[in-house]
């Protein structure tokens, strides 16, 4: 094989490689959609710890505690309760598990199989296993990040390529928290109904807002006609419509997809420019505001 | 040019057009990346894995016993990895009971893990077995495998399936993962209760 050969063989692959990384970035990563209808049956689930010493800490981070822990960051609404159970519940655990070869494990159980069949998953067992982590080879942000993915599978999510992510498909270990992406689908997921979903054919009057889950962000249609998304704990604005000083009507997220300003005499004078895509919402996220298809595709976010 | 001759058996398509490109550079000669399957039957009652949390209490399998038609199927996972230069691992069982459907999903840890070699883990792997009607299982599986130096994912998905044929019987599976050079071992066994 001479080197133009190998080279235009390598050309050929990278084109390949390029075309796939692509077509994955662009994947849906619910487990759902992979064939296994492994959800819960709705967004609140049960949530308990069993963790013991650091491993308690960290599952609590990673589920309820942090910022931009599962609860917090998602549509998810976790309760946490007392003992281990069976019914819409998500059990997590740690233990001297032996050298299986995981370091973690997210283990559901279906009434009778959640493969290829409706959603019939009861409840999951998330476990760590502390024969290697604690060997001293890994560090706090490599265990929460295990943590963090087993619970994610648990709340139905595969692995995917979005980057900083606990459910990023990589061995790096160094990213302990879900990002937009998985927020996007598990939105999808459990039917967005909740709070902070703006659905089609919803609307905000003047002086309305929507909040992120868990509250940290508040979309605000002002009364001086601006739409402003604040993070609360600050005030702080982090986007506006630059509709400022005209006259407030109404802020509507269109049948159509697209999500309109109107003045008080119904005349739009800022739009999101996502016509053409039916039954689409906006939901309000950790810092940033998006609109997605009732396909879960991501039409138009700002921040971007 | 000549091509050097290589010594590996390599799974991935991509990774075959890359050797072919540039030649094959192994370091050490590397494992079979077909599945290699053990079987047997005739077993008696299946072993109740004693760690947890979750802890089982409720297992009564009844191996060797001839299983009746209405008869509750238990499969039980056992797992182990082992690296280059081993010739194998005891599977350990996955903490609490064997029952009729498993669907676990794992991260494997980098059993090859060194500064040359620094991502924790490497890769993740899907078993989902399922009782069938005889009281036997079948068996799907797919793996995703870490790039034990850059921690991203390489190679094609590796999937495939098989199945136990009745109870009191089990499969052995070695999966090879070819970047990272290690095996992952599965055992999946079969029994019955009433």
């Amino acid at each position: 094989m001479n080197l133009k050969y190998r080279m235009i063989v390598l050309a050929a692959l990278f084109a390949l490689t390029f075309a796939i990384g692509i077509t994955q970035l662009s994947a849906n990563n619910s487990l759902n959609d992979l064939g296994y209808n492994c959800a819960l049956d709705d967004s609140a689930i049960a949530w308990y710890n069993g963790g013991t010493g650091e491993y308690a800490d960290i599952y609590q981070g990673e589920a309820i505690s942090d910022g931009d822990s599962w609860n917090n960051y998602t549509v998810l609404d976790l309760t946490q309760v007392g003992s281990s159970g069976s019914n819409d519940q998500v059990n997590s655990y740690d233990g001297y598990y032996g050298f299986t070869g995981w370091l973690g494990i997210a283990d559901p159980f279906p009434q009778n199989s959640c493969v290829y069949g409706p959603a019939q998953v009861v409840y999951w067992n998330t476990q760590l296993n502390r024969s290697y982590l604690d060997s001293g080879s890994y560090s706090l942000t490599n265990k929460q990040h295990v943590a963090c993915q087993e619970l994610g599978h648990a709340f139905s999510l595969a692995h995917q390529y979005t980057p900083d992510t606990c459910m990023r498909d990589t061995g790096a270990l160094d990213a302990p928290h879900p990002n937009a992406h998985d927020a996007q689908v598990l939105g999808c997921t459990y039917n967005p109904g909740a709070s902070y979903i703006l659905l089609h054919d919803q609307w905000l009057a003047p002086d309305q807002s929507v909040y992120s889950s868990g509250g940290y962000y508040r979309l605000l249609y002002q009364l001086d006609g601006n739409l402003v998304l604040y993070r609360v704990s600050d005030g702080q604005p982090v986007w506006a419509s630059g509709t400022v000083g005209t006259t407030p009507g109404v802020v509507s997220m269109q049948s159509d997809g697209n999500f309109v300003i109107y003045d008080a005499n119904s005349t739009p004078v800022w739009a999101s420019n996502t016509a053409g895509k039916p039954r689409s919402y906006l939901m309000v996220q950790q810092g940033r505001v998006a609109i997605y298809s009732a396909g879960c595709a991501e039409l138009w976010a700002k921040p971007q | 040019m000549r091509m050097p001759k290589c010594n590996s058996r390599i799974g991935s398509v991509m990774l075959i057009i890359v050797l072919a490109a540039f030649g094959c550079k192994g370091d050490t000669p590397t494992a079979p990346t077909d599945p290699v399957t053990v079987s047997r039957c005739g077993l008696g009652p299946m072993p109740i894995s004693t760690t947890g949390p979750p802890f089982c209490s409720t297992a009564a399998p009844q191996c060797p016993q001839t299983r009746p038609p209405e008869a509750q199927t238990l499969i039980s996972l056992a797992t182990c990895v082992f690296r280059r230069g081993e010739v194998g691992c005891e599977p350990v069982l996955m903490p609490g009971c064997p029952r009729a459907s498993l669907a676990p999903i794992m991260t494997l840890v980098n059993p090859n893990r060194d500064a040359a070699h620094p991502c924790t883990a490497g890769g993740e792997l899907q078993i989902v077995a399922s009782a069938t009607t005889d009281g036997g299982a079948t068996i799907r599986w797919s793996a995703h495998e870490w790039d034990s130096v850059t921690c991203a994912v390489v190679g094609p998905e590796i999937a495939s399936s098989t199945g136990i044929d009745g109870p009191c019987c089990e499969k052995v599976i070695d999966i090879y993962f070819p970047a990272g050079k290690f095996t992952a071992r599965f055992a999946i066994r079969t029994d019955w209760q009433p």
